[in-house]
């Protein structure tokens, strides 16, 4: 079998972002361990890099090209026409229609509802409180499948949502999170790349009775004990599996939806906190879990289905 | 409204100003002098990681903010040779000092920090711990306005005056306004000019570098790339807003950290009511700020031989 050579052109965040550039990056890697790939990254320094980036990699003959994050949807529509030999994946986004295109989509609502349903049964206040990056579409989906996991545990919660405005700003993600603990949260889920490592830091300089809930990878070590749980989704996975395909001469183009079903989105080991929690609401979340996976539950995932959404009786 | 407006409020905007008060003073210091500066920004960022590298090394916050203010000076020396020797653009060199603060910090980051955090050591350092003390507490409104604070917050709200005092009463002082004003002329009446503008520079570098430090130290405890998000940028607005003047630049740093706190509290509550769109609460600090400033401090005239 020919070697398989993949590569990468991660957003403005680079691979340093505590996020899905660097799940995918994971997921690079363990192609190069296991399928014993070629592999390897370009960073883009402003939105006018993705494409240059994917027409660089493309043009040294990369195998399979990932670009990661909704932002390059544009771009690799330009790009992808041009190398109908290359493979292309695109994660967050949609792929232009092409054989050689496919969309790695998550059902990040899913992963935050059931964080979400854990938070609501351990909150002692009765708030919680949610950080958010930028104010788009894509953390909507964390937001308002949190809020509804929330309120199917606890239907009366009160939830603190509050924006960052960046993805970098850890001081003010600390403090955005500290203001929604004076305010009365006394856990806090984050969706806001490096912005979040500051909620995380807040939620331990409160101490005990206060939990972050971190995202995309598992944080929970960044703060042992003080992190409930973390919102994982599994780019890294979905990566891998891509680079799989291509290689076993099984690539399949369109869409490829990873939610909880396809272990694409869930809740971290909690290696710390698992004494926290008690069995009997844990109990309570993994039958949710197998409600969403058996598609008995479909979780909302924007205002608009929120309004509409209707616990149901766990 | 009472659970909006209260002295939480202050306690919070102390905080957010005060790299922004750091940085700017940084910035008035060499703008006086007659050299633009907007690399503070890359400065903040080069102070906050050597002040993490080295209190993570060391277990030393005061070795951490010393080594934040030294980088600090060194990238301002880089700054002070190109525009004074080698005549580079004040602009050009700014720009380039961000860049290779951001790229380097991350470099360094990745090759250093993240390894450690890769093998499941915390890259949380050990920075300065907030004043307690049971009297502070039991003072009325300064007791919640110092409340969990670290002293670096109440030197930056000392700072202004330490410098407006240097500026209008020493011999330096002095000297720095006849530079910045018409250096030309500062230079036939024997001022040594060029030593000025050094001074002048590097003590902007001092000042951004503490910035850094405030970030990592005394707030996040820990160095994450690119964490300056801006805030140099704030600061020179700060400065610009408060007309190179100390006093000016510190109301201006604080009005931002003020509406930044505010802004925070809303979007988690109602204002009569009514749950305010985020983006719009984002912008609030931003433009808030510039309305306030204008009427506040009208026109505004930096020193005139600024750039030359």
């Amino acid at each position: 079998m020919a070697k398989l050579r993949a590569a990468m052109v991660t957003d403005t965040s680079g691979i340093g972002d505590e996020s899905f550039n660097a799940s995918a990056w994971r997921g690079l890697q363990r192609a190069q361990s296991e399928l014993g790939a070629e592999v390897r990254y370009l960073e883009s320094r402003t939105a006018a890099d993705y494409a240059r980036n994917l027409t660089a990699l493309a043009r040294q003959g990369y195998t399979v090209v990932f670009a990661i994050g909704f932002l390059m949807q544009d771009a690799l529509a330009r790009v992808a026409p041009r190398f109908p030999k290359t493979y292309f994946g695109i994660v967050d986004g949609s792929a232009p229609n092409l054989p050689n295109c496919v969309s790695l989509i998550f059902n990040e609502q899913e992963g935050s509802f059931l964080v979400g349903a854990l938070a609501g049964g351990m909150t002692r206040t009765g708030k919680l409180g949610f950080v958010g990056g930028m104010n788009i579409p894509l953390i909507k989906k964390f937001e308002y499948g949190y809020r509804a996991g929330v309120i199917t545990i606890r239907p009366n919660a009160q939830i603190l949502a509050g924006y960052t405005g960046n993805w970098d700003d850890v001081n003010k993600g600390r403090e955005l999170a500290l203001t929604q603990f004076n305010q009365g949260a006394d856990i806090i889920f984050h969706a806001a790349g490096r912005c979040g490592i500051g909620v995380i830091r807040a939620a331990q300089q409160k101490g005990k009775g206060f939990y972050a809930i971190g995202v995309d990878s598992d944080q929970d070590h960044l703060a042992p004990g003080h992190v409930l749980t973390s919102m994982m989704k599994r780019v890294d996975n979905a990566v891998f599996d891509t680079c799989r395909r291509v290689m076993q001469g099984q690539f399949k183009a369109g869409t490829i939806v990873y939610g909880v079903k396809e272990r694409g989105v869930g809740l971290s080991p909690m290696r710390f906190t698992k004494n926290d929690v008690p069995p009997a609401l844990m109990a309570r979340v993994r039958r949710l879990e197998t409600m969403i996976a058996q598609g008995k539950l479909v979780v909302p995932f924007n205002e608009q289905t929120f309004r509409a959404f209707k616990p149901p009786k766990v | 409204m009472g659970d909006i407006f209260d002295l939480q409020l202050v306690n919070t905007a102390m905080r957010q100003a005060t790299p922004l008060i750091l940085a700017a003073l940084g910035g008035l210091l060499s703008e006086r002098v007659g050299v633009i500066n907007i690399g503070l920004e890359g400065k903040i960022l080069m102070g906050a990681f050597a002040g993490a590298l080295a209190t993570l090394l060391t277990g030393s916050p005061i070795v951490g903010l010393a080594s934040a203010m030294v980088i600090g000076a060194m990238f301002a020396l880089i700054h002070a040779v190109a525009t004074q020797e080698l005549r580079t653009d004040h602009i050009i060199s700014g720009v380039a000092i961000n860049l290779l603060a951001l790229g380097l910090s991350t470099y360094l980051y990745r090759q250093i920090i993240l390894p450690r955090e890769e093998r499941g050591e915390s890259s949380v350092v050990q920075g300065f711990a907030p004043i307690r003390s049971e009297w502070l507490d039991s003072l009325p409104i300064l007791g919640t306005l110092l409340r969990d604070q670290t002293w670096l917050v109440l030197f930056a709200f000392v700072l202004p005056f330490g410098v407006l005092w240097a500026l209008n009463r020493t011999r330096w002082g002095l000297r720095v306004y006849a530079v910045g004003n018409d250096s030309v002329k500062a230079r036939t009446m024997g001022v040594p000019v060029k030593r000025m503008r050094y001074t002048g520079v590097l003590l902007s570098g001092v000042l951004a570098g503490m910035a850094g430090a405030f970030l990592t130290l005394a707030s996040a405890d820990q160095f994450r790339e690119n964490m300056s998000a801006g805030r140099g940028f704030i600061a020179l607005a700060a400065l610009i807003f408060g007309r190179w003047h100390p006093i000016g630049a510190l109301v201006a740093a604080f009005g931002f950290g003020f509406f930044e706190a505010l802004q925070m509290r809303l979007q988690g509550q109602p204002v009569f009511g009514v749950q305010l769109p985020t983006d719009l609460i984002l912008m609030l600090p931003y433009l808030l700020t510039v309305i306030a400033l204008i009427g506040l401090f009208g026109r505004m005239k930096p020193p005139s031989d600024l750039g030359n």
